[in-house]
C-alpha cells in the first residue's frame, strides 16, 4: 500500500536515490518537451506556442487521474500523501509576483535548471536571480512575516474548501482542459506565425 | 512523438506525450514517496547552504534562514537537492542526444544579448522572491498541488498565470 | 499538408475523449470494498482472543491513578452523556463512530480507547467496526456502565461467609466509588444529592473535554 517510503515498505535511505532518479526523469522530460527554450515558455502568454498549457494541464489531469485511481484500488493511501498548507495571503502575493518573474524572464525554477543544463546562459542568469531573490526576501523577512503566516488554512484539499469532492474536480479540470487544448488549436491558426 | 528535421536536430517531443510522461512520472513519486517534485527548495537550500559558508552566526540569527538549518545535517541535504541534481543531470542527457546542447544566450531578435539577460536576471530575481512567499513555485506548488487537489495549488497557479497574462503586454518586445 | 492535419485531429479527439472519459470515469467508481479493511478471518481471531476487554475494576485503578494513555468514549446519545457519564469521557454517540470527526480519535496510537455504553453489546459491536478498519488500541468496557454501577457504585456486600478476598475487594470497591462521587457516609445524613460530596464531585459535571489528539499519526514531509 503506496506511498511506499512514509509506509515503510521501502527503506527511508531509498529516499534520495529515488530522487535522483525522479530528477532525471523530470529532467530528460522537460527537456525533450521543449521547456529548456525561453522563447517557448513565454509563448503561452502571447499565443504563438501553446506548448506549456499542453503540457501542465496534460500532466495535472493523468497524475490526478491516476492518483485517484490509485487510491479507490487500494494502492494508495490519498491521506498520507504531502498536501501543503495554504496560507491564502501569501499564496496569492507570491503568484502575482512569480507571473511577473515568468513573463519577464521567461523562465521557472524548473525549466531555467534544464535550461542552464544544456547551456542556455539566460537559464544560468536566471537561477542566479533566483538565489538573488531568496536572499532578498529572507533580509526582508521580518517585515514580510505577518503577510508570510497569515491565514494558515492547513492541509485543505478543494474537497474541504469548495465541498467539491475530488472526483469532481478532477473530472471538470479534464472537461476543461480538454477544451482548452481544442480551443488553443483553433486559435493557433489565425495568429500569426513567429519564428523562433 | 518525435522526428528528426534537416539538418538532424531531434525535435522536440509532442507535447501531449510530454505532459503524459510528466503526469505518469508524478504518479510514479507520490507513489513511491508520498511527495511532489519540486525545484524552488533547492536554490533556497542553495543559499542557505552557500550563506552559512560566509556568515554562520547571520544565518543563525535570522528568522527565516534559522528554520532551515540544522545540526547534524548539511543544507544541502535535502531530497531536492538530489532531485535537482538529478534533473541537471537528465536534461544535459536529453540536450545532449538531440543535439541543442550548446552555449547560448537565446533572445528575440529584435532584442540584445544583453537585454535579454538583464531581464532574466530580474526575472529571476521576481521570481525567488515569489516563490519563497508562496512555498513554491510552478512545479512544486502548483503541479505537484493539484494533482493532489491542494488549495494552495490551485490558487498559486490561478495567480501565476493570470497575472502573468495580466502583464504580458509591457514585456511584448522582448518575445514577440 | 491540410490531409495530415486532418488525421492527426482524429486522434486527437479520441485522445481527449479517452481522457475525459477517465476522469468522468472516477465518478462512478467506488473503489473495491475492501481495499482497507481488516479481513474477515484476522477479525475473527482477534475478537476471539477476547484481549480487548477490560472489566470495572481494572478501569477504575486506572481512572483513580490518572492513567494519561486513557480515552474514554461514551457511546450513548448526548442525552444520556450528560445525565451521567464517567469522568473525562467524550462523547461519540454510536451512530457516528465512522464520522469523518472521530476519526482522528480511533486512528491514532498514543491512547488507549475504552469503548463503553450501558451493557457491552453495543460497545463490543463499535469494536468490531472499528478495528475492521485496521484501528488498534481499541477496548470494550465489560458490562458496561451498568456492570460498572453495580460493581463500583454500589457494590454488593459479600455474604458473611464469603472469604477474605472478596472482602478486600468490596472494600477496594467501595473506595473507589467515593473517588467517583458516591457520597462518604457522613454526608448522606444531612440530605444532600448526591451529585456533590466530599471527594469532589466528580459524578456530574466537570468533564473536561478530552486532550487533542495530533489527527495524523506520521509527520509528512514534502513541499517545494
Amino acid at each position: 500500500m503506496g506511498p511506499l517510503i512514509p509506509h515503510e515498505l521501502l527503506s527511508p535511505e531509498w529516499n534520495n536515490v529515488i530522487a535522483l532518479i525522479i530528477g532525471v526523469a523530470f529532467g530528460y522530460l522537460m527537456e525533450a518537451s521543449g521547456f529548456s527554450s525561453s522563447r517557448k515558455l513565454a509563448g503561452v502568454f502571447y499565443g504563438y506556442d501553446f506548448t506549456v498549457l499542453r503540457v501542465f494541464f496534460t500532466a495535472a489531469v493523468v497524475s490526478m487521474i491516476g492518483i485517484l485511481y490509485l487510491s479507490k484500488l487500494g494502492y494508495l493511501n490519498f491521506d498520507d500523501l504531502y498536501i501543503q498548507p495554504t496560507y491564502v495571503d501569501s499564496a496569492i502575493i507570491g503568484g502575482v509576483i512569480m507571473g511577473v518573474g515568468f513573463v519577464a524572464g521567461g523562465f521557472c525554477p524548473g525549466t531555467s535548471l534544464c535550461a542552464a543544463a544544456i547551456g542556455k546562459i539566460d537559464g544560468m542568469v536566471f537561477i542566479l536571480g533566483l538565489m538573488l531573490g531568496v536572499v532578498i526576501f529572507s533580509e526582508m523577512f521580518p517585515w514580510l512575516e505577518g503577510t508570510f503566516n497569515a491565514h494558515n488554512l492547513g492541509g485543505v484539499t478543494l474537497e474541504d474548501t469548495l465541498g467539491l469532492s475530488n472526483e469532481w474536480t478532477t473530472a471538470i479540470f479534464a472537461i476543461i482542459a480538454v477544451v482548452a487544448f481544442y480551443g488553443t488549436t483553433i486559435l493557433g491558426r489565425y495568429i500569426r506565425n513567429v519564428w523562433y | 512523438m518525435s522526428y528528426w528535421n534537416e539538418d538532424h536536430q531531434h525535435t522536440y517531443w509532442n507535447p501531449y506525450f510530454g505532459g503524459f510522461m510528466l503526469g505518469l512520472l508524478l504518479i510514479f513519486t507520490f507513489y513511491m514517496t508520498g511527495r511532489g517534485i519540486g525545484a524552488s527548495g533547492a536554490m533556497k537550500s542553495t543559499v542557505v547552504f552557500a550563506l552559512y559558508e560566509v556568515a554562520p552566526k547571520h544565518v543563525e540569527k535570522s528568522a527565516y534562514y534559522s528554520r532551515f538549518v540544522q545540526e547534524d545535517k548539511s543544507p544541502l541535504n535535502t531530497w531536492l537537492i538530489f532531485e535537482v541534481l538529478g534533473a541537471i543531470g537528465g536534461a544535459f542527457l536529453s540536450g545532449a542526444l538531440s543535439g541543442r546542447a550548446k552555449f547560448k544566450i537565446q533572445h528575440s531578435p529584435k532584442i540584445s544579448s544583453k537585454r535579454r539577460l538583464a531581464f532574466a536576471l530580474v526575472g529571476g530575481i521576481l521570481f525567488g522572491f515569489g516563490s519563497q512567499m508562496a512555498r513554491g513555485c510552478t512545479s512544486g506548488a502548483a503541479l505537484s498541488g493539484l494533482s493532489v487537489m491542494a488549495t494552495a495549488g490551485f490558487i498559486t497557479m490561478l495567480t501565476i498565470f493570470g497575472s502573468g497574462y495580466l502583464v504580458a503586454y509591457f514585456f511584448r518586445k522582448n518575445w514577440i | 499538408m491540410k490531409k495530415r492535419v486532418l488525421i492527426t485531429r482524429k486522434r486527437y479527439i479520441f485522445l481527449g475523449f479517452a481522457l475525459v472519459a477517465a476522469a468522468v470515469g472516477l465518478l462512478f467508481f467506488d473503489g473495491l470494498p475492501d481495499a482497507n479493511r481488516l479481513q474477515a478471518d484476522q477479525l475473527l481471531l482477534k475478537a476471539m482472543k477476547k484481549g480487548h476487554y477490560i472489566n470495572s475494576d481494572q478501569l477504575a485503578e486506572k481512572i483513580i491513578n490518572g492513567d494519561p494513555s486513557l480515552l474514554l468514549v461514551d457511546l450513548r446519545d448526548s442525552a444520556q452523556y450528560a445525565h451521567y457519564s464517567l469522568p473525562n469521557s467524550m462523547n461519540i454517540p454510536y451512530g457516528k463512530i465512522l464520522n469523518k470527526d472521530y476519526v482522528g480519535y480511533f486512528d491514532q496510537d498514543q491512547f488507549k480507547v475504552v469503548l463503553y455504553s450501558n451493557d457491552h453489546l453495543i460497545s463490543e459491536q463499535a469494536w468490531l467496526l472499528l478495528t475492521s478498519k485496521n484501528f488498534s488500541n481499541l477496548y470494550v468496557l465489560e458490562g458496561g456502565l451498568n456492570n460498572f454501577f453495580s460493581t463500583i457504585i454500589q457494590p454488593k456486600e459479600p455474604l458473611a461467609t464469603a472469604d477474605r478476598n472478596e472482602f478486600e475487594r468490596y472494600n477496594t470497591r467501595k473506595a473507589a466509588g467515593y473517588y467517583f462521587g458516591v457520597p462518604m457516609p457522613r454526608t448522606v445524613s444531612s440530605g444532600t444529592s448526591s451529585s456533590v460530596s466530599e471527594t469532589g464531585g466528580i459524578l456530574k459535571g466537570k468533564k473536561r473535554k478530552a486532550i487533542t489528539i495530533r489527527k495524523k499519526k506520521k509527520k509528512k514531509v514534502g513541499g517545494c
